[in-house]
């Protein structure tokens, strides 16, 4: 089963996506902090991160550089807010393997997700 | 005030239109689910439970945008503030009115069995959604003034 960690500070959004991805079969754990991203990472290693990129205390950067340096194959899929260019390309600089902007469409992050599927079972073999 | 303490309120704007997005998405994908899973317990909860988030997210966005043309007012972008503000009430009360229609059956759904009112009760909360992607335009047409002048 693929796992996927949702971590937003945002605990209705973490929520309500855990549902949504239950009901298609996938295996969620949440987060709403980065310290807390980052133990669910340890345990569990999950397949794909949907990660908020601004979040109070570790921000969704350092997380991303954390997990990236755990196991480069978690796919990483940053959440953040139209135009913040430079974030944006911090993260891609530190490895994020996607990032969609605020606010999305939850059929798109389904196909976001379809797609690392494939690429996660392309690279497993 | 620094760029960062206004992207700082922008991003919470952004996250308050946010969630009343997903919400309302949550909602529609539950009209599905009911069509073809019929009715059970949990869904009316998860329903019912993101009827209320709307609220605190309405809530919140209302807070949200005070604060974004209170910082606006403060770096002399006063005309930028006053349209943002009076688009994003605009449509904030259009999110408002669903509210109310849906609040006005609200007693009713909490005690009903029957699979016709809770989709429209879903079909209702789901029309926020093109209003939220609406605002979110609105918003980054702001960002996108703010930029030009060098102030974001």
């Amino acid at each position: 089963m693929i796992k996927i960690l949702l971590v937003d500070d945002e605990k209705g959004i973490t929520d309500a996506l855990k549902e949504f991805f239950l009901h298609r079969g996938f295996g969620v754990k949440t987060a709403n902090n980065g310290e807390d991203a980052l133990k669910a990472v340890k345990k569990d290693r999950p397949d794909i991160v949907f990660l908020d990129i601004r979040m109070p205390g570790i921000s969704g950067l350092d997380v991303l550089e954390k997990i990236k340096r755990m196991d480069k194959s978690i796919k990483i899929i940053m959440l953040t807010i139209h135009e913040e260019e430079a974030m944006v390309n911090k993260a891609k600089e530190l490895g994020a393997d996607e990032y969609i902007t605020k606010p999305f469409r939850v059929d798109y992050l389904e196909e976001v997700v379809i797609k690392k599927v494939q690429e996660l079972t392309k690279e497993r073999g | 005030m620094s760029n960062d303490t206004l992207r700082e309120l922008f991003h919470d704007l952004f996250g308050a239109i946010n969630g009343i997005s997903l919400m309302s998405q949550m909602c529609t994908q539950f009209i599905t689910i009911i069509e073809e899973e019929g009715l059970n317990n949990k869904i009316k909860d998860e329903l019912i439970t993101n009827f209320k988030n709307v609220g605190l997210y309405y809530n919140r966005a209302i807070k949200d945008l005070e604060s974004v043309t209170h910082a606006l007012t403060k770096i002399g972008s006063v005309n930028i503030g006053t349209a943002l503000k009076a688009s994003i009430i605009c449509e904030l009360g259009r999110i408002k009115d669903i509210i109310n229609t849906v609040g006005n059956s609200f007693d009713n759904i909490l005690e009903t069995d029957t699979k016709e009112d809770l989709l429209r009760f879903a079909r209702e909360l789901g029309k926020m959604e093109p209003i939220c992607r609406s605002m979110a335009e609105t918003v980054r047409f702001s960002k996108k003034k703010l930029s030009e002048q060098g102030k974001y």
